[in-house]
């Protein structure tokens, strides 16, 4: 893109193109112009584009007449003068759904998102942003993920009232902005659905339940129809000595449990070097997994397993830490084996350690791509296993996650119930922590989306904790990370958007290949940047 | 008679105070005339009414495309700016302040009113396309120079179509509205050296690909 020997940026290049540098600066840029034929492209591009985007601009305000509002802004600047005066302090506080209340909004919200998402698709800005009327001019604010701060209005002092409105800000932008519930119900019913034969499946199949998928949630339920194997046919997947062990592992998981171990330590003893992820996978057959119904739509990650099953989990998570020692996660689904076989000193030690680490993955991207090579095995094209991996990549890790997530959390609120609040504040935050690693690490938007929920809930324990208390610092704290999470869930939600609107574009079978290989390769939150 | 006379005279001594007024207001820079306003002087308010309602019309009118909830929405800033002006830091610039309660005006009016249809800038170059979607074409045949831009245009709104929503305001921010990197940090919450480092990761993003498309741009 330009000379290494010159620092001189697009922006720069562009500000130089309004005579905005410094004399120094602008030498600087002269120097580098005459010297680099790079830049001096950079320069000829920049300057068209520039003047392409001021044609742009203008037809937008194209025909925009004069307008004169100040007679019309005094008037009501007197209406509200005059009600200043008589306003009480008692503001309306609004009641905040509970905890126990937010899948029921979330669920609500879904409907309304998938259309929201429709709506925007012709938008030349995708993401909403946090519902902040008046501008705050505060000094300057200590930077948050994203580059990007959230108005918190100056005049307004730390407190629980706040809080709740920061609460609820979080609530609102997550319900209103993400599409969760309708990529994440239905998370086993769907195999009651006949399935597809692999091989008749085209990618233009997957292109289009994808595209329908912006506002027909049950697209996503036949997408993952599609991409989950019959048990008959991952037994043939697995058993055919031609397949890579990263395809047995992504096979494995369409079989029993006691059958995908088997399969899981053959394939790893068969890995030419450690793939953490299938250690992951081969540990998670420990677990009971049981469906969500409609009675209890969500459950906790180690519900249903029993003492042996733990104990067999923590051996397997032993293994996996050696192999990926940095993982964060890790020590949190120790922490959580460790909660439920009561183990409250050695899942708080696991949490400290967790503290200590600044990343955590579930292995999405390596989940994603050993299922591509599954479904591959299976019979079904190289380009359509490509493109359905790719639109479904994280969705597991993204239910796992949150799973856990639920469970530490109800792991914490029996302390606090067993009176020990100060366990369950423990448990809240490294909770919240595991979250800010998850999204802090996070190349698929599934799992930066489990990140911002883990954190949302966790936040919601914190604030539940800290009700009866007065602990001004701590509530300031978690005010402003609920901030900062709104903001990532602005960002999120925009590219989110952006990608819908990538899919509703259409485009020819090299444009999709290059697409999904490209999430397969670097992840779908890579698409908007520039080449990795 | 005389009370007339004594009345006209009061009238006229009054029109010139206001316009002496007035003429104060007019050299007051955007800071000193929300000290004003702070202080209890409504025409300060009018002034700087004056002097931004069709900035920040225009600004509006990038977001939602529609002149006449522009306009409204222009006029709610203001009522915005008097309810805000105690909060209102002399020591910082009003216009990147007044643009961001237009900004954040502007977005709630989005999201609250979610049939608002926006034209996406790859619509606003379909516009140099007849109803076949083929360019329009001069009478012998040939593209003349007005429609490769306008091409150039099209290809170049594809692109941007392509940014996610932040990204996009940016780039609207910075060529649209002609804006500092350190005026739009503070219109959308962010830092200076962010904004850069953003617009330069959109711009080198923008040039890569027209690179591939090097044919349209």
């Amino acid at each position: 893109m330009r000379d290494r020997e010159y620092d001189i940026t697009l922006d720069a290049l562009a500000d130089s193109l309004e005579g905005k540098l410094s004399e120094a600066q602008a030498a600087e840029v002269r120097d580098a112009l005459a010297a680099s034929a790079e830049i001096r492209a950079d320069y000829l591009w920049l300057q068209g584009v520039a003047h392409d985007l001021e044609a742009i601009g203008a037809q937008v305000i194209k025909g925009a007449p004069e307008i004169d509002v100040v007679d019309a802004v005094l008037r009501a600047v007197d209406r509200a003068a005059a009600s200043e005066k008589t306003v009480h302090l008692e503001e309306r506080k609004p009641a905040r759904p509970s905890f126990a209340l937010w899948g029921a909004v979330a669920l609500a919200a879904a409907a309304v998102v998938v259309i929201m998402g429709l709506v925007f698709e012709f938008g030349i800005f995708g993401p909403s942003e946090p519902s902040a009327p008046v501008a705050s001019q505060g000094p300057a604010r200590p930077p948050v993920p994203d580059e990007r701060v959230a108005v918190i209005p100056p005049d307004e002092t730390p407190g629980s009232g706040r809080l709740d409105d920061a609460m609820e800000q979080l609530e609102r932008e997550l319900a209103e902005t993400l599409d969760t519930p309708s990529k994440h119900a239905d998370r086993g019913g769907f195999l009651a659905t006949a399935a597809p034969v692999l091989g008749n499946v085209t990618q233009d199949d997957v292109v289009a339940l994808r595209q329908a998928a912006v506002s027909d949630p049950d697209a996503w339920v036949r997408l993952k129809r599609m991409a989950t194997l019959d048990a008959a046919t991952a037994a043939e997947v697995v058993s055919n000595p031609e397949v890579s062990p990263d395809a047995i592992v992504g096979a494995a998981a369409s079989l029993p449990d006691e059958e995908a171990r088997q399969w899981l330590v053959t394939a790893v003893g068969r890995m030419d070097q450690q793939k953490p992820y299938a250690g992951l996978a081969l540990a998670t057959t420990y677990m009971a997994q049981p469906a969500p119904t409609a009675e209890q739509p969500a459950f906790a990650l180690f519900d249903g397993m029993t003492e042996s099953d733990l104990r067999a989990f923590l051996s397997e998570m032993a293994a996996l830490q050696e192999a990926d020692p940095e993982n964060a996660l890790l020590d949190a689904l120790r922490a959580g084996a460790l909660l439920r076989l009561g183990d409250t000193d050695g899942a708080l030690a696991a949490l400290a350690s967790l503290q200590g680490k600044d990343l955590a993955t579930a292995y999405g991207l390596d989940a994603a791509r050993s299922r591509q090579l599954a479904l591959a095995a299976a019979g079904m094209s190289e380009e359509s296993a490509r493109m359905l991996s790719a639109v479904l990549a994280g969705s597991d890790q993204y239910n796992m996650l949150c799973d856990l997530a639920r469970d530490l959390l109800q792991s914490g609120q029996a302390h606090e119930a067993q009176g020990d609040p100060d366990t369950a504040r423990q448990i809240y935050e490294a909770t919240q922590r595991l979250g800010e690693q998850v999204t802090g690490n996070a190349v698929l938007s599934e799992e930066s989306l489990a990140g911002i929920d883990i954190q949302r809930m966790a936040m919601e324990g914190l604030e539940a904790l800290y009700a009866g208390s007065d602990l001004a610092g701590e509530m300031e704290r978690l005010t402003t990370s609920a901030l900062a999470l709104v903001s990532q869930i602005n960002s999120l939600g925009g590219m989110l958007e952006s990608l819908d609107q990538l899919f509703l574009g259409g485009g020819d079978s090299s444009f999709w290949n290059q697409l999904s290989e490209q999430i397969l390769q670097f992840g779908d939150l890579s698409v908007f940047e520039s080449s990795p | 008679m005389g009370g007339e006379v004594s009345s006209a005279a009061f009238r006229s001594a009054d029109l010139h105070a206001n316009r002496v007024h007035c003429v104060d207001e007019v050299q007051k820079t955007d800071e000193e005339l929300m000290v004003a306003l702070r202080g209890g002087d409504r025409e300060a308010l009018a002034e700087l009414v004056r002097r931004y309602q069709n900035d920040i019309f225009r600004f509006c009118l990038h977001y939602l495309r529609d002149f006449e909830l522009a306009r409204e929405l222009a006029q709610e800033t203001f009522v915005r700016v008097y309810v805000a002006r105690q909060r209102f830091d002399e020591t910082r610039k009003f216009r990147p302040w007044v643009l961001c309660i237009a900004r954040n005006l502007s977005l709630n009016e989005l999201k609250r009113k979610k049939s608002v249809h926006m034209e996406s800038l790859e619509e606003y170059a379909s516009a140099a396309r007849d109803d076949d979607g083929e360019l329009h074409r001069s009478s012998d045949g040939i593209p003349d120079q007005e429609l490769m831009e306008q091409e150039r245009r099209e290809a170049l709104a594809r692109l941007l179509d392509f940014l996610d929503g932040e990204s996009r305001e940016i780039v609207i921010l910075r060529f649209f509205q002609k804006m500092s990197a350190r005026d739009i940090a503070e219109v959308v919450g962010s830092t200076e050296g962010a904004v850069r480092t953003r617009l330069h990761r959109i711009l080198k993003s923008l040039r890569e690909k027209s690179l591939v498309v090097k044919d349209h741009l």
